[in-house]
Parts: C-alpha cells; structure tokens; sequence
C-alpha cells in the first residue's frame, strides 16, 4: 500500500499530470455547461489523444474531465432550467425555482460547493474502501440489482409535488416510454410502428430537453414575453456565499447524501441517476421543510449535487478493480486504461495500485479545482439569468434544437423534442410530476433487464432472498416515513403531556 | 375549460397505458411483454383511480386548481399567441431542415430579436457570436457535423 502511495505521490509531482489535470478540468466544465452534449460525447472525444501517451497522464485527462462535467452542468440547469448533463435534472427541481424567485446566485454556490465537496470527500471514501469492496461488490446478483432501481423508482411517490398518484402515473408512463425498441435480452422491437428510428429506443437527450427546457419556454413565452426576466433578480456574489454557507448549515443532508451517493456509484450498472433521485428522495423525506420540495428549497439542490459527483469515485473503484463499469462514463474510461495498455481488474490494487491511487486523487484534485474555479466564475455565469427574455429565448432554443440533434445527428431528434416538451407543458399545467416521468424514462429498461435476469436465475420469488428482503423492506418503508413521523410526533406530545 | 383539458390529459393517460397493454399481449414472448404489460396494468389501475378520486371528491375544480404548491402557470391559451409560439418554435426547425443550422441560426436569433425591438447591432453581433460559437464548438471542437440543410444537400 505505501509503495503504491508513493508511486501516487511521484505521479501528482509530474508538471505534465498537473496541466493534463487543470485541461481536463477546464474542458469537463465547459462541456458540462453545454446542455445534452455531456460528458461520455467529451470523453468519447478526449479518448483519441490519449493514445500512446504514458497511463497516468493520459488517464488524468479522462479522469479529471469525467469528474467535474456534472458540477458545470448544475448551472444552467439551475439558471435556465436546462440539465447541462440528464444526471443534473434533479438539481433544477429547486435550483430554478430558486432562481425565478431571485435566488439564482444562492443555488448555484450550494450546488457548487456541494458537488465539489461531496466528490472530494468520496475520493478519500474511495483510498480508503478499495481494499474493502471487491467482495462486497461481487455478491451483488441482478435480484438485488432490480430491487436497487425499483427502490429509485420507488421514490416517485416522494418526488411527487402534489398527488402520489399523478406522481405514480407519470413515473410509470416514463417506464413505458423507456420500453420503446428492441427489447434487450429477445431483439424483438416493440412499439416502433415500423419505424426505423425508433428501433433504438427514444433517445434521451430530446426527451429531457423537451420536457424540462421546451416547457419552461412554451410556458415563458404564453405568459407573456418578459415573464422570466422580470422575476430573475440575482443580487450576486453575496448570494453565492450564502449558498456555500447553506451547504455547512445542512451538514449531515450533504455527508449522508455524499455517503448515498458514492455507496450507489459503488454498485455496476445501476447508474448516477439512481444515486442522485434517491438521494434527491432521501432529502425531502427527511426535511422538516418536506412541504417546500420543488418550489425552491435549497435542501433540494444540495442533495442530488453532493450524491452526483460522489458517485463518480464510488463507480471508478468498481470499475477499475472489477473491470465492470460502474456508469456510464466509465465504460469510455475504461476503454482509455485499454488504450493506454492497462488491462482493468483486480490487478489495479496489486500491480497497479499506484496508477488507481493516482486516478482516485485525481478525483479529489479535480473537484477541487472545479469547485473553486466555478465559485470565483459564479458572479459572471449567474449573470446568463439576467439577459433579457429577447436575447435568452432565442439562443436557449438554438441550444436546445443543437443540443438535440448533435447526440445521433438525427433530424427525427426534433419531433421528440416537440412531442415531450408538449407532454411536458401540459403535465406542468395539469400538475403531473416530469420529474418522476424523466425517472421512469432513464430507469424503464434496466428495471426491466434486471428482473427478466432476476426471475431467470432465482425464480419469481428472488425478492425474499435475504439481501433482496432488506431492500423490499426500505421499498415498502420508504413512502410511509412521513406517516411514521407523524405517529412518532403524535406520540411525543402524548407522553409529553402525561408527563 | 380547464376541466375539460384536465379530464382529456387524464384520458390521455388512461389512453397510453390501454394502447401499451394491448400492444403488448401481440408480443411473441413473455421477457418480451413481462414489463410493459405490469407497466401498462399499473398505469391503467392508477389512472382510473385518479379519475374516480377526482370523481367522488366532486373535484372538478379541485382537479382542476394548478396543484397546492403552484407548479402549474396561471396562463390561459389564447389562440392567437399559440399560434405565434408555433411559429416561433416551428421556424428554426424548418429552417434548419430546409436550409441547415449554419444559416438558421443566426437568421433565427437575428429577427426574434428584431421582432423584440433590440437594437441593430446587439442583434447582429449576437447573433454571429452565437453561429461561430455553435459552428465552431461542434463542427471543429466537438467534431460534430451540423446539418447543412436539405436544399444545400440538393445543389451539392
């Protein structure tokens, strides 16, 4: 351990890692600003000048790229209600709010503090559990797979602004929306009507941009021309401190959401998005301001910020010890390690462990510097909330139209995109929850995948194996805390006054 | 009015989960239809029950009140501004289908703008700042192709 420590120290003094390191940096959070563009498209990207470049300056680009895409992609998602990356739609749920309410300055300081701690503190999570969960993670079988995304899913009750069950259906139409395509396991297609495009699926991007950013646009521009601007007042870098103090002042919502959030990144194939919708769930079932969820409550914003770049470290250590991508984005990182001639496994924590210890301090050492390169930018970003309606409109829908078609270069993108932002109009007027039908939508086919699996290799009982029962039981409970605390209330004051 | 559109967007749902549930008893397998058919089966469920709730409670306008914490505008749809925001949201896409993103983009942004009385030169400046911002951060950056337009495509 000490000579991989040291190995890792040696690395971090290399001139080279660090420029590597502040490029990666720089680049991740412009990309991450950029909505729907993302970070694998960048790290798809950044992977064909790292070839033949030695591996821990070539791995430090990725890494530090990776790592910081979903903090820049936190601001305008709270700015302009356009997740930069789908991982930052749940920051907007209060984030724009905040910001239509003049608060805009405020959420971005929180989400910016509390992403940038909460990867930081998952890094040194990360040092420290590597030797740990190699076994944790290999008996985790697709059973308890399915139930962690039904427990996700689970949490469209809570996510829900008005009724559970508006919350439900909306959830359950983003399900079925997901099963649009060649089913995964048979190759059948479903549901395409012959069409050729929609034998992929409905791709995502158009979808969310759609439902949150084509929306809020419809709805702008019905109101009358000047209705965002004239209620986005951020009064500036007072505001920004005050949001980074916000994330000390809820303390144990950012370490248990950090904690959530980097144990979620630990688990292959579930995804960031569980990671920060549960997180996002755990918070508001928490809250003694659960009533103020959704309409600017900055409890919402730290949440899923400090579980979606912890989740980054929990998912590196997945992949690069067991070679299964823990998200996304790491399978790209993972071809890199391929690229640059390290075969991903076990071996990273023996033969290795100097490149893994390298990239995990790469993690903390980019959120750092992310974190404080967007605090010192805030002023000048939170000023996008300022430009009137005339110049926003236009180039947020160019943003949204481009945003759309560059993910596969289709034309067909656009029809999606109107189709959603229509639904995502009317579910907005009518007081349907989009963010649980973006849930539904990004969970829908692993849900299904997972159980096909499930049922396949435990029968139709698999759910009362014992790791299985605890999460069915968390599932089952999950919607019940306000209740509980109700009861438990009830109950104070009834032994209060016997007393 | 808006009980109307309220009890439609309800049928709507219902609409969706039936068309799911029947589209999926066609399917060959059961990995095939196992999901959609819980799926759909469980939105059809929640739909009625929402129906009836709003039924029983007498809850036309309960229904109908844009949600306890205000999510929903306080907007009617007037025709003519719908129709306005057709064209504003329908335009660029023909324009880029027909004459690409190269030249949509800043003549999109050029006359929204000039419709919205700004100035000459804050329109033109942005609106080539925006094009060689999108040109040059896909096409060179990104190493995206933006779309050139079909009547372009059609000289080439």
């Amino acid at each position: 351990m000490w000579d991989g420590i040291c190995q890792a120290s040696q690395n971090f003094a290399n001139p080279l890692l660090l420029t590597m390191l502040v490029v990666g940096c720089l680049s991740g959070l412009i990309v991450g600003i950029i909505p729907a563009i993302g970070g694998i498209v960048g790290v798809t990207i950044l992977l064909a000048f790292i070839y033949g470049v030695p591996p821990e300056i070539g791995m430090t680009l990725l890494v530090a790229f990776g790592s910081v895409t979903y903090t820049g992609g936190s601001i305008t998602a709270i700015l302009l209600s356009i997740p930069g990356t789908p991982i930052n739609a749940a920051t907007l749920i209060d984030g724009f709010p905040m910001t239509q309410r003049g608060e805009g300055g405020r959420a971005v300081g929180a989400a910016l503090t509390s992403s940038g701690l909460g990867g930081i503190f998952a890094g040194f999570l990360a040092l420290l559990s590597i030797p740990l969960v190699a076994p944790i993670v290999m008996n985790v079988t697709t059973a308890e797979l399915f139930l962690l995304v039904m427990l996700g899913l689970s949490f469209l009750a809570v996510l829900g602004r008005g009724s559970m069950i508006k919350s439900l259906m909306s959830g359950a139409m983003g399900v079925l929306f997901a099963l649009v395509g060649f089913q995964a396991t048979t190759g059948t297609p479903r549901f395409t009507f012959g069409s050729l495009y929609l034998y992929d699926g409905i791709d995502i991007v158009p979808v969310l941009l759609g439902l949150f950013a084509l929306s809020e646009l419809i709805d702008a521009h019905l109101k009358g021309a000047s209705a965002i601007s004239s209620v986005m007042q951020v009064q500036g870098i007072g505001q920004v401190r005050e949001g980074v103090k916000d994330v000390f002042r809820h303390f144990w919502l950012w370490l248990r959401s950090t904690v959530i959030g980097y144990f979620i990144g630990l688990i292959p194939g579930v995804g960031g998005e569980t990671a920060i919708w549960v997180a996002y769930g755990m918070a508001k079932q928490t809250s003694k301001n659960r009533a103020k969820f959704g309409t600017g409550c900055v409890e919402g914003v730290i949440a899923p910020e400090a579980a979606n770049n912890a989740k980054e470290s929990g998912a590196l250590v997945t992949s690069v010890v067991l070679g299964i991508p823990g998200a996304a984005i790491m399978a790209v990182i993972l071809a890199g390690l391929l690229l640059v001639g390290i075969t991903p496994g076990p071996k990273m924590v023996t033969e290795h462990l100097g490149l893994t210890l390298t990239l995990i301090m790469i993690i903390i050492a980019s959120n750092l510097l992310g974190c404080v390169l967007c605090l010192f930018a805030a002023p000048w970003l939170i000023r996008i909330s300022r430009i009137p309606f005339s110049i926003l409109l236009p180039l947020v829908w160019v943003l949204v139209l481009t945003g759309a078609y560059v993910r596969d270069e289709s034309l067909w993108n656009f029809a999606v995109l109107i189709l959603f932002g229509i639904l995502g109009f009317l579910m907005k007027r009518f007081d349907y929850s989009r963010p649980a039908l973006a849930l539904g939508f990004v969970l829908g086919t692993l849900a299904e995948l997972y159980l096909i699996h499930a049922v396949y290799l435990h029968g139709p009982f698999f759910f009362l194996r014992p790791a299985s029962l605890s999460i069915v039981l968390i599932i089952v409970l999950l919607p019940l805390v306000p209740y509980l605390r109700r009861v438990a209330l009830y109950l104070g004051r009834l032994f209060g006054k016997k007393s | 009015m808006k009980t109307k559109g309220s009890s439609l967007f309800l049928l709507f749902t219902l609409a969706v989960g039936v068309a799911f549930l029947f589209m999926s008893l066609s399917l060959p397998s059961i990995q095939d239809k196992l999901a959609p058919l819980l799926f759909s089966g469980f939105l059809i469920i929640l739909a009625v029950a929402e129906g009836t709730k709003t039924f029983l409670k007498g809850g036309a306008e309960r229904a109908e009140r844009p949600g306890k914490r205000g999510e929903a505008p306080q907007v009617g749809l007037s025709p003519a501004r719908v129709k306005e925001l057709a064209a504003w949201m329908g335009g660029p896409i023909l324009g880029i289908c027909l004459l690409g993103f190269n030249v949509t983009i800043p003549l999109f942004i050029l006359s929204y703008m000039k419709l919205n009385k700004e100035g000459w030169l804050k329109a033109v400046v942005i609106a080539v700042a925006a094009t060689a911002f999108f040109v040059f951060g896909c096409e060179h950056f990104l190493q995206i192709r933006l779309y050139k337009g079909w009547l372009f495509e059609l000289l080439e």
